[in-house]
């Protein structure tokens, strides 16, 4: 550098312009072309078989492995509530809550087996899903126990019930948001990972089709041929991949958006169910250890349902005014059962009435109103999980064909690029 | 950017395990094995129940149960029930209808939830709650004007003292700690501290308890007792007896140690337990009331004089207790001041 600066100042000679000579130019233009519309094709052909392969795997495994994660969430939480109200009408038949508590705990397993099967990448999940596997049946040995005393009007079922919830709340209910966490991690990078990944096509769309453009520019100028229609017939290929990569591409990637949401929706009408689920355990289990309530069942109820509500005037899900309106009344029928709690009695007549306010399907219950607002958010959830996975799918068949028709459409280019080039070559031998 | 940042992570090691069998000359190289060990087992932890805590060895430990226990004499014979002394504490209550008892929910045989689904039935039972039931007979000439409120053990001074319930009773040592805060009637039973341990236990008595583990409920004469360094006992002390009775179907403590009249409670719910040793204190009970009313002490003493007498305390004894711990006693002597 510092011998150019050091060297006289010449005149501004116009640069010696030695020629290309026109064989070199059509090899090298060639070759560049070729490369390049070969690149395009591998590249789009095979974004677009990963991103529907993402979403297969989206529909088929993750989406399928996040729900059951869900579900063992909220049917723990429910069989902490179910069987509350199992111990409590322990002496009477006609409740539903010993139905409740199996069928919740035969969805646990069949859903840790499901999520086992899937947990070797994480250590996380593989630690969260070992604590779940040990602790179930610890759980329903208490509670087992609990309900055997209850039976036979032994007061130490009660602690067993107590100890069992504590086991539950303490250490299932945390490992169980671990798999969640884990399993909607996983969804999400399923998503992400189909919405990406386009750039290198952006990048070599333009490459390919002005080296096309150049490539028969050169042609022109050199040769008297106005037209290559191998060139030509290239271009227009490169074109069609093109316009149908960037389409199908935004449309699948608009789908895709929209089925985020979707979950995202699914989701908050979940915590919206699961701080139900809780605020009912709450009230059963406040009845079972009245006079015993260590735990301050009542004060978790009140933060439970404030959570609840919270949540509630921020759903604007289809049957989101109905939820509003039964968890209404359940904070009226909550009041009802205040008196049997914390007022001396007489008599068992508020025992017993709160007792069938929690437990059975009365109007002006606990037990109806509740049962309601879950069924209007687990129809919420479901429709917006539905939602979700039709519109995956819709992504999954923005992309349909799109990987094999490129590479067809590639092969032609290529065959007609190389077509149209040879035979400019061929002059010069 | 390279083509392997456009395929997903999935893509990628699908093809290096491509190009890894397909360099492979043996075909069972492509046969992975997985990269964890067998499973291991987590550590088979049973849970305790909530709010359980080891207590080191306290530095008084025991507590003082005798010289306060000299309650106010009763006044005479009671007055007729219905017609209590004009502005007397009784005739308030006589006044609101309803006698309000602080009593405990979870003490089998002493105060427990009555099992009945008849709402007209009382909504505890237990001997304690008869305790209850002959005070309001002689205030109201009816045992069923009495409303309950469950309380805590820890409740059961508060409860007094800022007026939520009339009278206490919930298997209440008389100690003179309590004493300068609530009033207590005369003994209406009295008990002393035993051990109640599996019927495969190697315990035979207290000495037998030195290094073990043994529960008793928090806020209790009887978890000061076992802290006494003297015993050398691991005292554990759980919110309720029915915690304390949980670990030792667990195995998480070798004994349950408390007056033997709770025990008993304890004992019947498992047949498989037993109550060894001879009693180490000895405890008197009394019925709790609020300091500054005389009045409802020295009444609440003579309903006691009347069923010692009567033959009322050896019926509510039999029927709750019987011959559990040998055979049933005569009443205890009150001690007035």
């Amino acid at each position: 550098m510092t011998q150019n600066t050091a060297a006289a100042p010449a005149p501004l000679a116009p640069p010696v312009r030695r020629r290309l000579p026109t064989r070199t130019g059509l090899r090298v233009g060639g070759a560049t072309t070729l490369a390049l519309i070969a690149l395009l094709g591998l590249v789009t052909s095979v974004s677009a078989a990963t991103r529907q392969a993402d979403l297969r795997h989206a529909v088929r495994t993750a989406e399928p492995l996040a729900v059951a994660a869900e579900d063992i969430y909220r049917d723990l939480s429910d069989a902490d509530a179910a069987s509350a109200e199992t111990f409590l009408s322990a002496a009477q038949a006609g409740t539903s809550g010993e139905e409740r508590y199996d069928a919740d705990v035969s969805r646990v397993s069949a859903n840790l087996a499901a999520v086992s099967a899937d947990a070797r990448g994480s250590a996380q999940l593989r630690a969260a899903d070992g604590e779940l596997l040990a602790g179930l049946p610890l759980f329903t040995k208490l509670i087992g126990t609990a309900l055997a005393d209850a039976r036979q009007n032994l007061p130490v079922g009660a602690a067993y019930l107590r100890e069992a919830s504590a086991l539950l709340r303490d250490r299932l209910l945390p490992a169980a948001q671990q798999v969640l966490k884990v399993e909607s991690d996983r969804l999400t990078a399923d998503g992400k990972d189909a919405r990406s990944g386009s750039g290198l096509e952006f990048a070599l769309i333009p490459l390919a089709l002005a080296a096309l453009v150049v490539a028969q520019l050169f042609i022109r100028n050199r040769t008297r041929r106005q037209f290559n229609p191998g060139l030509l017939t290239a271009s227009v290929l490169v074109l069609v991949i093109a316009l149908w990569t960037l389409a199908a591409g935004s449309a699948e990637r608009g789908a895709v958006a929209k089925a985020e949401k979707r979950w995202q929706a699914a989701n908050a009408v979940i915590a919206t169910d699961l701080a139900a689920v809780q605020a009912h355990g709450d009230e059963l289990l406040g009845l079972a250890a009245r006079g015993e309530d260590v735990g301050g069942y009542e004060k978790d109820f009140a933060a439970a349902t404030a959570r609840l509500d919270a949540l509630l005037a921020n759903d604007h899900g289809a049957s989101a005014d109905d939820a509003r309106q039964a968890r209404r009344s359940w904070a009226q029928a909550h009041l009802a059962l205040l008196p049997a709690e914390n007022d001396p009695q007489p008599d068992n007549a508020a025992n017993v009435k709160a007792l069938r306010l929690l437990t059975q399907p009365v109007a002006g219950g606990s037990d109806a109103a509740f049962t309601r607002l879950d069924q209007d958010l687990r129809q919420s959830a479901g429709t917006e999980e539905a939602g979700y996975l039709a519109d995956v799918r819709t992504g999954h068949d923005d992309l349909a064909g799109l990987a094999i028709a490129s590479a067809v459409l590639t092969a032609v280019a290529l065959a007609a690029a190389a077509y149209g080039t040879d035979r400019r070559l061929r002059e010069y031998r | 950017m390279t083509m392997y940042a456009v395929a997903s992570r999935r893509g990628r090691t699908a093809l290096l395990a491509a190009a890894l069998c397909v360099t492979t000359l043996f075909a069972a190289a492509c046969d992975t094995l997985p990269s964890t060990s067998p499973a291991q087992s987590p550590a088979h932890v049973t849970p305790l129940p909530d709010g359980v805590t080891t207590m080191p060895p306290g530095p008084s430990g025991g507590v003082s149960v005798s010289g306060c226990e000299a309650s106010l004499r009763p006044d005479g014979p009671l007055p007729a029930p219905g017609r209590m002394p004009a502005g007397s504490t009784m005739d308030k209550i006589l006044r609101r209808g309803y006698l309000i008892a602080g009593v405990d929910e979870d003490s089998y045989l002493f105060g427990y939830r009555n099992p009945s689904t008849d709402p007209g039935a009382p909504p505890l039972i237990g001997f304690d709650i008869d305790f209850v039931r002959e005070v309001a007979k002689a205030v109201f000439g009816s045992p069923d004007k009495v409303r309950y409120k469950a309380i805590t053990k820890a409740q059961r001074i508060s409860s007094l003292t800022d007026g939520t319930v009339d009278i206490v009773a919930d298997i209440m040592t008389v100690d003179c700690e309590r004493a300068e805060k609530v009033a207590f009637s005369s003994d209406y039973f009295d008990a002393g501290q035993r051990i109640l341990v599996n019927q495969s236990s190697p315990v035979n008595s207290l000495a037998d308890l030195a290094g073990r583990k043994a529960c008793a409920a928090a806020g209790t004469t009887s978890i000061q007792t076992l802290a006494n360094p003297a015993y050398r006992v691991v005292p554990v002390s759980a919110v309720n007896w029915a915690d304390c009775m949980v670990m030792l179907q667990q195995g998480q403590v070798d004994a349950v140690s408390t007056t033997d009249l709770i025990l008993v409670g304890l004992q019947v719910q498992d047949p498989y337990t037993k109550i060894v040793g001879p009693r180490f204190t000895y405890e008197r009970h009394g019925l709790a009331m609020p300091h500054g009313e005389d009045d409802f002490v020295r009444f609440v003493n003579g309903v006691l004089e009347k069923i010692r007498g009567d033959g009322t305390w050896t019926a509510i004894y039999s029927h709750w207790v019987g011959d559990r711990l040998g055979p049933v006693p005569s009443p205890p002597p009150p001690v007035y001041q």
